[in-house]
């Protein structure tokens, strides 16, 4: 176990003291890991909690890394997977699906987004409730962020371009004298 | 600290001492005599001491202090904490809905995620995607789209016409993460 190694994470570690994210001990807490991981790579776009959430996507980062560099015939990923996914079709879902979708992708597997707070809605009041959304990178549901824009015809952009058409040419018809 | 504990514990003791009266002669608590079913004591609410007491304010805020919490305009003043109008929100560039910074507009996420669960929805079997999970990626073809067979792929068909917000290309072009 101690063997597994893989590159940095790329992604914002919490800063959230992590024994204190669940009651319960470290059983509990691995616990509520687990059921958010399987959510996750289930339905590839979930909603929920910040602290619990931001913490599970380490944990499915790090898992789609190790499987990427060592494949399904190893020992040591294996007993990982088998420690931290619980439903057993979903292994094979992380060695058919993802690996192969995430072959070419050099950064992290998932995007996060932050939710609008709901004021009024939670229960003690001056501690607002940060929700999430978490997905899996290239999935086939509409993307959250709105597609780039094309701003090229705005009046500003069509008279830069011309303004800058013309002092091209007007240093070009320079050049060419001086090397006359 | 210590004397509000001895107060309290004094409280306590008097009060069942005083309700032991009623039922045993001596003031002594006499366990071995006592019948197993027909009297148990229970101590009713109202002899603890009241515990709300501890919540509020133990000394009164000086005139002084008050006054600065009322007009000064330190961060600790309720006119500064109340009254700044605040500067963290953003407009949408979609719709023109208010939201706060670092977050994303809800307007238009209400939308997708409407939609997102009318996809998952439309999946003809339920309970092979929730317990035996297919090993291909998942492709979903709306009524107007072109249609293709791919053995590597599980196409699901969608009987409504592709929304006009949601483009085909799925793969941005430009690195949009925030």
């Amino acid at each position: 176990m101690s063997n597994l190694s893989t590159r940095t994470l790329r992604v914002t570690v919490p800063h959230a003291i992590r024994s204190k994210i669940t009651g319960g001990g470290q059983n509990a807490r691995h616990e509520k890991i687990k059921a958010i991981l399987g959510e996750l790579f289930r339905h590839e776009r979930i909603e929920g909690y910040i602290r619990t959430h931001d913490e599970t996507r380490q944990y499915a980062e790090r898992l789609i890394e190790l499987a990427k560099k060592y494949g399904d015939q190893h020992v040591g990923t294996m007993q990982l997977m088998d420690y931290w996914v619980n439903d057993k079709d979903l292994i094979h879902k992380v060695f058919k699906v993802y690996v192969p979708r995430y072959t070419n992708t050099i950064g992290p597997y998932t995007n996060s987004y932050r939710l609008p707070i709901k004021y009024g809605e939670f229960k003690f009041p001056h501690i607002p409730r940060q929700n999430i959304v978490l997905e899996m990178k290239d999935n086939p549901y509409p993307r959250i962020i709105p597609d780039p824009r094309n701003y090229s015809n705005i009046l500003t952009n069509v008279l830069l371009n011309e303004a800058r058409k013309e002092y091209r040419t007007e240093r070009n018809n320079r050049n060419e004298k001086k090397d006359k | 600290m210590l004397s509000n504990l001895i107060i309290r514990y004094r409280l306590i003791t008097d009060q069942l001492i005083r309700y032991s009266q009623f039922l045993f002669s001596s003031p002594t608590f006499a366990f071995v005599d006592m019948p197993t079913t027909t009297t148990t004591i229970t101590t009713p609410k109202s002899s603890l001491p009241d515990m709300s007491i501890l919540l509020t304010q133990k000394h009164r805020a000086t005139i002084e202090r008050r006054r600065i919490r009322r007009h000064s305009d330190l961060p600790m003043s309720l006119m500064i904490k109340y009254g700044t109008p605040r500067q963290d929100l953003h407009q949408c560039l979609e719709c023109g809905t208010w939201h706060e910074k670092k977050t994303i507009c809800g307007n238009c996420y209400d939308r997708i995620r409407k939609e997102t669960q009318a996809m998952k929805d439309s999946y003809p079997n339920k309970d092979e995607f929730n317990h035996n999970h297919p090993q291909q990626e998942i492709v979903y073809v709306y009524k107007n789209d072109e249609k293709f067979h791919d053995d590597t792929k599980r196409i699901v068909e969608i009987q409504r016409e592709r929304p006009t917000w949601f483009s085909k290309n799925l793969i941005p072009k430009i690195n949009t993460t925030k």
